[in-house]
Formats: C-alpha cells, structure tokens, sequence
C-alpha cells in the first residue's frame, strides 16, 4: 500500500511539474517581425498611462521605444499622463502639470492609473473583462495582432498657421472589410521630446530623478473630445466605403508646434476597439 | 467570464439529480442551504482639504451573496457579487456584476473530488495560496479541478489543475500542483506511542503561459517547489519551509531571470503562564504570479506573510502597517508572553499579562550579477544594509476588577515608507507611539470603553494622535466616536481631524453599521498584504446577514 501511494506521488508530482528553464540567449534580437509597410496595413495604437513622479515609468518608455525600433511606423503611440502620479507639486522639481482633462477621463474609464502605473492599452482591446496590460507585455500583445489584415485605411491632412496658431485637418477614413458596428473617430493631439523632470528608481538613491528628461509623445489633449464623434451615422459599414471629416483648433502658445502630431483613432463603439490608428506631423 | 442564470439554473439542477443517484446512500443525510450576504455602500461627499478623489457616481457600492448547498457526501455553492460601481480603494477591475464563484463537491470514504471554483493551500502557502480577503478586495480562487486523496490515515495527497480569478475573468497563466502531507507518526509507526510527532510535506506548481513575445525568449512552464517539516514535542513546535522557483522574468521582477527562494523558519514554546515564539524567514525573488505582466494585488499565486505581529489597534495598524516585499527581505520577530500570577503583587487579584515583541526585517545584501539578465546576486545569509521595518512593544493587559480592565501598549516603530509603499521621497519614519485602551462595564448590560493613542514623528505628516469612545448595550447596539487627529502636521491647514461616528445593531445573523465622517488616504493590511485607500468623506452602509 504504501509503495503503491508513494509511487503515485512521484508520478503525480513528476506530471505537474514541467518546467523550462531557460540557459540563454534569453532574448532574439531582431526577432521574426514582419515590418513591411507596402499597401494597406494595421497600425497598432500603444497607449503609455505615466507620470512624472512614476519612478517605474521610464521603464515602460523604454518598452515603448523597444517596440518602436521593432515594428517602426507600424505602431502609433501616445504617453497620457494621469492619476497621482502625474499629479504637480507645488514646490520643487515635478511642478508641470501634464495632465489633460481628456486623458484623465480615459484614465477614469479604462483604469489605468487605479491599477498602479506604468501599464497601457494596446488598441483599446478587452482581455477578458481587462485592458490594462503592463508593459512587459505589450510586445507580446502588439506581436498578437499586428499581422492580420487592416479593416480600414486613415490618412491624415493637416495644414498649421505658424502665425495664427490655427490647426485644420482633414482625415480620411477608408473601410477596407465590412464592419458591422457604430464607428467612432477621435483626433487626439500628442507633443514629443518635452524636456521636464522625471523620477527614475533605476537610478542610485537619493537623486532618483533625471532633470532634462525627453518626455515622448505626451498627449495633450482631443480635437473632437475624449471619445470623438461618430464617423457616419449608422452602425454598418462596407468595404469601400470613404469618409473624409473636418477638425479644428488653436495651438496653445506653450506647445512646440515642431513636435506636434495628431493622432486619429478609428474605433467600435460597442466594445472600444482601435480598428485602425495613423499618426502624423503637423509641419512635415 | 460571467455565468448566466441559465448556467446557475444548471448547476443547482445538476446538484439535485447527483442527489437522487445517490439518495440510496445518503437517505438519511439531511439537505441544508445555507449562506451569506453583505452589502457596503458609500456615500461621497466633496473634501478637498483631506483631497477625497470626487466620485461622479456619489454612491459607490460593493456587495455578494454566497449560498452553501450540502446533503450528505454531496455539496455545492455559488457566490454573486456586484461592485456597482467599485468603491473607492478597491480594484476598479471588479467593475460589474456576476458569478465569479460555483462549485461542486464529492467526498468519498478516501477521496474527495472537487470541479469549478475551490480555495487551496500547499503547507504555509510559500508556493500555493488561493484565499479570499474581503476587505482588501482580494479573491484568487482557482477555477479547475481538485482530487485530493487520504489512501491511508496520515497520508493526503492533492492534484490540481486550475486556472485562477482575476476579476471577473480569469488569467492566462494554467496552474497545475500536487502535494503531499506526510504525518510520520500515523504512516510510519502507527500504533506506536512517540514523545514526537513529524509531519513533513512537499509540493510542485507548474503555471503555463505562452511566450508571445517578439524580443524576450520567455520561459513558458514556470515551475515551483516547496519542503517542509514540522516537529511537535511536548511544548516544543518547531517548523520549517522552504521554496524554489525556477527562472520566472515578470513584470514584478523586472523581467530577471534568476531563480527565485523563500525561507521560513519558526519555533514556539509555551506553558500555561508563558510562551515564546522565534521566527526567520528570507524571501529572493519570491513574486508568484498566475500572469507575468500582472502587477499590485492581483493574479498572486503564493502567499507571504509579514514577519511581524499583525497589530489592530488604529493608529499602528493604519498609519504605518508593514507590506511584505516579496522581491526581497530578510526579517526575523521574538516575541515573549507571560502571565503574571493570581494574588501576587504585580498579579493582584486577576493576574497581568505581558507581551514583549520585537521584529525587524531588512532588504538582502545584492550585488549586480555579470549578466544583466539574471538581474543579482545575493548571498543567502548575508543581511542587507537597508532597514525596512522595525517593530518594538510591550504590551500590558489587566483586569482590577469585575468592572474595570485596561490595555497599555507602547511602540517604537522604523518604517521605510519609499520602500514598502514604492514611492520615493518620503524616506524613512522614526515614530514611538503609546495606546491606552480602558474598558469600563457599568452593569451587565451596558459598557464604555475608551482608547487615547499617540503617534510621535517629525518624518513625514508628522505626529497623530487618536481617540475613541464606544459605548456597547448588549448584546445588540454599539456606537462609538472615533478622531483621528493629524496635530504635527509640518503644514498648519493639513492638522486636520478625521472624525468618524460609527453605529451598529447585531441581531442573530444581522448586522447593520452605518458610518458617517472622514477617512484618511493610507494603506490598509491584512497579513502583510495591502491595498491602497484614498481619502474620503461621507456616510457608510455596511449590512451583513448569514443564515
């Protein structure tokens, strides 16, 4: 009897426990990544939750960056500054206040911040009930979707005043495949390389902060409101189909405009799901 | 995930037919239901001074349900939940309703066989530990199979494959684990009569994920280990556990590749009158998580306590409370207790019990690894510099007479506040504090109770100093005024008071408490394991019915 049961527990314990332990290399530079940006393609939209005084944060920057180098002009990418972390002081280093009014009701909504930062949302898409993926993940995530076919084509116009800081552009909204949901488009802003401070743990205590830090593609804010507006009424949408959608706004004197980017999102109503995103340089 | 009534309809269907299959067995066995319901809700004034994060919803509200069917070898449950929408300080992942929870059992003679959702532990839980914590707004119940087996008495062996909660969904990562619990004395020497008793144990847990990543070659099995021993003799209780985890890079550990260790070590030794307990414990890399991108309280495959005494009195269970950091700690608590006798000077004529504690824990001593892969080195014995927590109390309970007894406890606390909340900036809290709990019992009915409590730094928000009084008509009503009073607030509009009035009416299996005034932003505990709250003000429903 006790033979039989001991040699039951070898067995049981042998069967569950596999494992793979991993001698090195421990990571395939250069990888297998399909960059090839001929003809129409998906475009994956990687939004970084941060904050100046998120000492993780630099991490997933540099994350961002990684899937950058990868994938190239594949990937679209916006940094929205939200939740305590991005809160200012009043006094010392971290008093900018990055935060938008727009980003903090995406915050608010998807539930990031709550869900302690950094992390992000690849494309807006639901895993289960949860999109929040951490950064560690989201070249998993990215390498998950970003080889099957675009359902839809964006193509963005912009004309900038330099002298009267006025911003219009036209966005061209092509359906590729049938889509059978309301559509919604939103034209975000995003302002890269803004030098302010960032904390940064990676550093040795008790100067955790880098001063002149670049921050990336910093979203700034919505031409058309935290959510966009419909595309076209009706939740139907064929191949073929085109929509082109006027926008407007006035540059705050404070943005760079060299370093300003719009950022159009196509997305499903029902579910949130990026169906295709563009970005692109108001002076080229 | 989330069940339909049709599915709950189904099970509770299928529960009532296995009874009948088996109603030959068990015609004698009565059929019972039983459960639970608790439903806390709040409502969320606007305070900018104590900044109370605005609610846009101004109720928030968090409730479940759970109902227990048994008859006879045969049981089953469910549990509803809804978080509508999820109170401030609690995952807001929750959001939503439905039924995260169903199960059904069959125990028979040696073996017991469990499909659908089920709480499981190996030995202390260093490498399996799913448990529900309410308060914290923790749940990783596993959802899978589990058979355990008793082939003979002393000898239980438990085969899992689950995968586990998270949320209202589950997470990637499948869990597969078997252990075995070996009570020496019963399998070995039955019969025998030994001053001694041993109990050993050993467990394995394999979690499976994919490895999608582009860049990192990701390690998809990821298995872990435990050993332990347990020897009982006479007052003497001495135990150990040990765990192994092989190459795990996850986002808690930054992606790092070095294996993973934990080591507790515990002795205790009491008579009536007096009791001692050392223990030690060492935890590398330990982070145990069914999905490697998850990050705070959440999709935890394991289980580490703090080595330090969970304390409930406020002001030290709030203000400070110790989180374990599973990357890395070295810690150790000495605690002695004894009663003073009956009669005696210090005794008189109820006796005085005394409780010295003393705990610490430290970071280990790292040194960087030559490849930047496996992260550090660190060797096992070596304490590192870096203080994380101190704890030090005595504690003075007694009773003078049939209507007066009191509680004195005084503290000496260092607490790294950037390491054990990962922040930055805060530094490290030097704070002595002082409790004083009396209780008066005026008759047999009616009680008061008072508790003055002091909190002294000059670190951080300053010093804080806490009052209470509860008043208690038994065996049904209670009220009780608490402050909380920030007084050596650096800055003079932050001295704020944190006033809450609290009330409450028990009868049989109800309960209902309603609450009304501030709350501080802090960390709330429960074993060493935390959650952010923020600040809020308003008024608290909290009704709890069992039947």
């Amino acid at each position: 009897m006790k033979t039989k049961a001991f040699l039951a527990i070898v067995i049981l314990i042998s069967i569950f426990s596999s494992c793979d332990k991993i001698d090195g290399p421990y990571s395939n530079a250069g990888g297998d990544t399909d960059t090839s940006t001929s003809g129409f393609f998906r475009k994956v939209l990687v939004e970084d939750f941060t904050g100046h005084k998120c000492g993780n944060c630099p991490d997933a920057g540099e994350a961002l960056k990684q899937l950058k180098a990868l994938y190239g002009g594949k990937i679209v990418t916006m940094a929205v500054h939200a939740g305590f972390f991005a809160e200012p002081n009043s006094g010392g280093l971290f008093t900018y206040d990055f935060r938008t009014s727009e980003g903090t009701e995406l915050d608010q909504f998807f539930g990031n911040s709550n869900a302690g930062l950094p992390n992000g949302l690849i494309n807006r898409k639901f895993y289960d009930a949860n999109p929040i993926v951490n950064f560690v993940d989201w070249a998993s995530k990215v390498n998950e979707i970003i080889n099957t076919p675009a359902d839809a084509w964006i193509t963005m116009d912009p004309t900038y005043n330099g002298d009267s800081r006025s911003l219009d552009v036209t966005v061209n909204s092509k359906i590729l495949s049938s889509i059978s949901d309301s559509l919604q488009l939103a034209v975000y802003i995003t302002e890269d390389s803004i030098v302010r401070p960032q904390a940064d743990y990676s550093l040795p205590s008790p100067n955790q902060y880098i001063p002149e830090y670049v921050h990336r593609h910093a979203f700034r804010g919505s031409m058309n409101g935290t959510w966009g507006t419909p595309l076209s009424v009706g939740n139907s949408f064929n191949a073929g189909q085109e929509f082109n959608t006027q926008y407007s706004f006035n540059l705050p004197s404070e943005w760079n405009a060299n370093k300003i980017q719009l950022v159009a999102v196509l997305y499903k109503v029902s579910t949130r799901e990026v169906v295709q995103a563009e970005e692109v340089h108001i002076i080229e | 995930m989330s069940y339909s009534l049709k599915t709950v309809l189904a099970l509770l269907l299928f529960g009532g037919l296995l009874n009948s299959l088996y109603s030959q067995n068990i015609l004698t066995d009565q059929a019972e239901l039983h459960g639970n319901f608790q439903l806390d809700a709040q409502y969320y004034n606007i305070d900018t001074l104590i900044g109370a994060p605005i609610v846009p919803e101004k109720i928030l509200s968090n409730g479940f349900m759970n109902l227990w069917y048994t008859k006879g070898n045969f049981s089953a449950g469910i549990r509803y939940e809804n978080y509508l929408n999820v109170m401030q300080g609690f995952d807001s992942r929750f959001k939503g309703s439905g039924i995260p929870f169903r199960f059904a059992t069959y125990t028979n003679d040696k073996l017991e066989a469990t499909v659908g959702n089920f709480y499981e532990q190996f030995g202390g839980g260093l490498i399996l530990r799913a448990y529900e914590e309410r308060g914290l707004g923790f749940d990783n119940v596993l959802d899978g199979a589990r058979v355990k087996y008793e082939p003979i008495q002393g000898l239980v062996i438990k085969a899992l494959v689950a995968r586990q909660r998270a949320f209202f969904s589950l997470s990637p990562g499948i869990l597969r684990g078997s252990d075995i619990e070996v009570n020496v004395n019963d399998v070995f020497f039955a019969g025998k009569q030994f001053k001694t008793r041993v109990v050993i144990g050993a467990s394995a847990l394999s979690r499976y994920q994919d490895d999608q990543d582009p860049v990192y070659n990701l390690p998809e099995n990821v298995a872990a280990f435990g050993g332990r021993l347990n020897v009982i003799r006479g007052k003497f209780n001495v135990a150990a556990e040990y765990g192994y985890k092989i190459n795990d890079p996850s986002a808690t550990n930054k992606l790092i590749y070095r294996p993973g260790q934990a080591l507790n070590l515990s002795a205790t030794y009491s008579t009536k009158g007096f009791g001692i307990l050392v223990s030690a414990k060492r935890l590398d890399n330990f982070d145990f998580r069914s999905d490697r991108a998850a990050t705070g309280n959440a999709n935890n495959i394991n289980f580490l306590p703090a080595a330090t005494r969970q304390h409930t009195y406020n002001l030290p269970a709030t203000i400070y409370p110790y989180a374990t950091q599973p990357n890395g700690e070295m810690g150790y608590q000495v605690e002695l207790s004894w009663k003073i006798k009956k009669g005696s000077l210090l005794g008189g004529k109820y006796g005085t019990e005394i409780t010295i504690n003393a705990s610490g824990t430290n970071g280990l001593d790292k040194s960087p690894s030559d490849n930047d892969t496996l992260g550090y080195e660190s060797e096992f014995f070596k304490v590192g510099k870096e203080v994380y927590f101190r704890d030090y109390h005595i504690e003075i309970h007694k009773k003078f007479n049939k209507s007066w007894k009191s509680t004195l406890m005084l503290l000496y606390w260092v607490y790294n506040k950037d390491v054990v909340q990962g922040l930055k900036g805060f530094g490290t809290i030097y704070a002595p504090m002082a409790v004083l709990d009396v209780a008066y019992k005026i008759n047999d009915k009616n009680t008061i109770r008072i508790e003055a409590q002091s909190l002294l730094t000059k670190q951080d928000e300053g010093s804080w100093a806490m009052g209470l009084i509860e008043y208690t008509y038994s065996p049904n009503w209670f009220v009780a005024i608490v402050d909380q009073y920030n007084f050596g607030n650096q800055i003079e509009d932050k001295r704020i008071h944190y006033l809450t009035l609290n009330a409450g009416f028990m009868r049989k299996g109800n309960r209902i408490m309603v609450g009304y005034g501030r709350q501080r932003a802090g960390i709330f505990c429960v074993g060493g394991v935390c959650r952010n709250v923020p600040a809020s003000n308003g008024l608290t429903i909290s009704i709890l019915s069992s039947f």
